[in-house]
């Protein structure tokens, strides 16, 4: 048995989908490819020192992680945003960027093992 | 409400995006098209679509430059800002610059987008009736339904009218009571550049003479006793437009002077105001009265006469119409079966020859009437003289020089009239005709009158 704890709920996006499970389920599968993909993107723009497309990216997933409740990402985000809105490459942006990678992809596993419908 | 209302959907976060449309679409009404990247959304906007839900930081363009963009190409494209930012600045300055709305994500954003887009929904039905009732009413002033006729007179006016819809120069209608004054200023305004926008026509013998600055200039709020709120004139709610003063004649001559000066400076202080307002409106002005007359006599003020002339438009009394009024006869009597579910009536020989023959002092304002009641009394399908009524319409002391009565007879025929009028108030008459009361007596005493 998995004991560790779930990285997100999904009470807030069945609830703005009005109980449409098709569709939460297709908006599951969506977010799965998108955050691998994102975890991707943002480590590549990291490494080559682009702060302003790791910015973007950060600041474009916030409504998703928000409906996905993932609320353990929810101040992380916050603070990349910060220090890459400041242009501020620190050691700290560093782990917040190794833990927002390892995050989504935990997350991502997770969705992958839930049943929606 | 109408269907196929378009949304473009602009949002680089694909999840985000689905998200929005899913909902969208949910109403059948709502054709939804999504693009990740401002550029894409610009290219396609001759798409017309009525809305856009704009995030404000996309990959290539931000949200500034594509509401800018949006905005130029059609500003009545409305654009709801959705962004990640809760920055009240930002938002300020976006609906400032033509945003419809500035929404944050969040959990409440499908809501409120769906009550936005409702609300624009909405407002857009309105403007649309606008729009199709603006082009009713002009193609109910459309000159040809407006002024009925072929006659070398009428032919004449339309050239005069045609001109006048071309320019913005000041039209001073002349014309007897009921010739159609006020159809033909609206049929200007309603086929100028200025058919937008409001006419606002001004009766000014209707409007007791110490109210009508009030009404024309407007007046701020504790000018005077009653002035419980600020009002503005008739000359700032024509703004864009037309004002049109009928019975221009009437005005006192004092407010003559304030007119000119508001006609000469397109610009206006309302009562008890500080403030110059500048003022853009097309003037029409019209009377039954011959101006030039009133102004040798002392009641109209030469200068203002002249600035009023402008382009000078006639319309001729019916009488001198001729044929004119077989064709506004059946006009008038078709509109009327039309409006009442009649059927069609047609005019027999004898019912021309009558309508033809009389003098209408009530013009075309009296021969609708007569059509009407004429079509009313009628039996059978075809109207006859025996079912035309004049008198019935009009007043018994009608006095025509066409009679050819001696002096005297006419002098009985005018006392009879007035007495009529006044209600048999001898004095009230003898007063008015400027003859001795006793006079008035004396013909009574004797059975002349």
């Amino acid at each position: 048995m998995n004991t560790e704890p779930t990285l997100f709920d999904l009470s807030e996006l069945i609830n703005l989908s009005d109980g449409n499970m098709e569709f939460v389920q297709s908006m599951v599968d969506l977010f799965i490819t998108q955050s691998e993909e994102n975890a991707e993107l943002i480590k590549e723009h990291y490494e080559k020192g682009d702060l302003g497309k790791v910015k973007a990216i950060v600041h474009s997933m916030k409504p998703s992680i928000l409906i996905m409740g993932i609320y353990s990402l929810k101040e992380d985000i916050s603070s990349i945003e910060d220090y890459t809105r400041r242009n501020e490459n620190n050691a700290h942006l560093s782990e917040l960027i190794a833990k927002m990678e390892e995050s989504l992809l935990k997350v991502s596993q997770q969705l992958k093992e839930y049943h929606v419908i | 409400m109408k269907n196929d209302f378009l949304i473009f959907i602009v949002e680089d976060d694909k999840w985000y995006g689905e998200f929005l449309e899913h909902h969208l679409t949910r109403n059948p009404d709502y054709v939804v098209r999504r693009y990740m990247n401002g550029k894409d959304c610009l290219a396609n906007l001759h798409q017309k679509p009525n809305v856009i839900t704009l995030d404000y930081s996309l990959p290539d363009l931000t949200g500034d430059e594509v509401l800018n963009k949006i905005k130029q190409f059609n500003p009545e494209i409305q654009v709801v800002i959705v962004s990640g930012q809760e920055d009240v600045a930002t938002a300020i300055d976006l609906l400032k610059k033509g945003a419809y709305d500035y929404i944050v994500k969040d959990k409440d954003t499908r809501d409120r987008i769906w009550n936005v887009l409702m609300k624009i929904r909405e407002n857009q039905d309105l403007k649309d009736q606008l729009e199709q009732l603006r082009v009713e009413v002009a193609q109910k002033y459309d000159f040809e339904k407006t002024i009925l006729g072929k006659s070398p007179v009428i032919t004449k006016l339309f050239t005069m009218i045609e001109k006048a819809c071309k320019t913005n120069i000041t039209v001073s209608i002349s014309g007897a009571t009921g010739t159609g004054k006020e159809m033909v200023a609206k049929a200007i305004h309603y086929h100028s550049t200025r058919q937008k926008k409001p006419f606002i026509a001004v009766n000014v013998a209707a409007i007791p003479k110490d109210l009508m600055e009030s009404e024309l200039f407007g007046y701020e709020k504790g000018s005077f006793t009653g002035a419980f709120a600020r009002k503005i004139g008739k000359f700032e709610e024509a703004t864009g437009g037309t004002i049109f003063l009928d019975e221009i004649g009437e005005m006192d001559l004092a407010l003559q002077v304030k007119l000119l000066r508001v006609i000469q400076e397109k610009e206006v202080t309302r009562i008890g105001g500080k403030d110059l307002i500048k003022l853009d409106f097309r003037l029409i002005v019209a009377t039954n009265k011959n101006l030039l007359d009133e102004v040798k006599k002392g009641n109209f003020r030469e200068d203002l006469y002249y600035r009023l002339l402008g382009l000078p438009v006639h319309l001729p009394p019916l009488r001198e119409r001729g044929n004119d009024i077989l064709i506004l006869a059946k006009h008038f009597a078709d509109e009327f079966c039309k409006e009442n579910n009649m059927k069609r009536f047609t005019f027999s020989t004898d019912a021309k020859e009558a309508l033809l023959k009389y003098p209408y002092p009530g013009n075309v304002r009296e021969l609708k009437a007569i059509i009407e009641l004429s079509v009313v009394m009628a039996n059978g399908e075809q109207l006859t003289a025996d079912d035309i009524s004049f008198s019935s319409v009009t007043d018994n002391s009608e006095i025509s020089l066409e009679d050819e009565l001696s002096l005297d007879e006419y002098y009985k025929k005018i006392i009879n009239a007035f007495l009529k009028k006044y209600d048999n108030n001898m004095v009230l008459v003898a007063k008015k005709l400027g003859i001795g009361k006793s006079t008035i007596y004396r013909m009574r005493q004797n059975d002349q009158i």
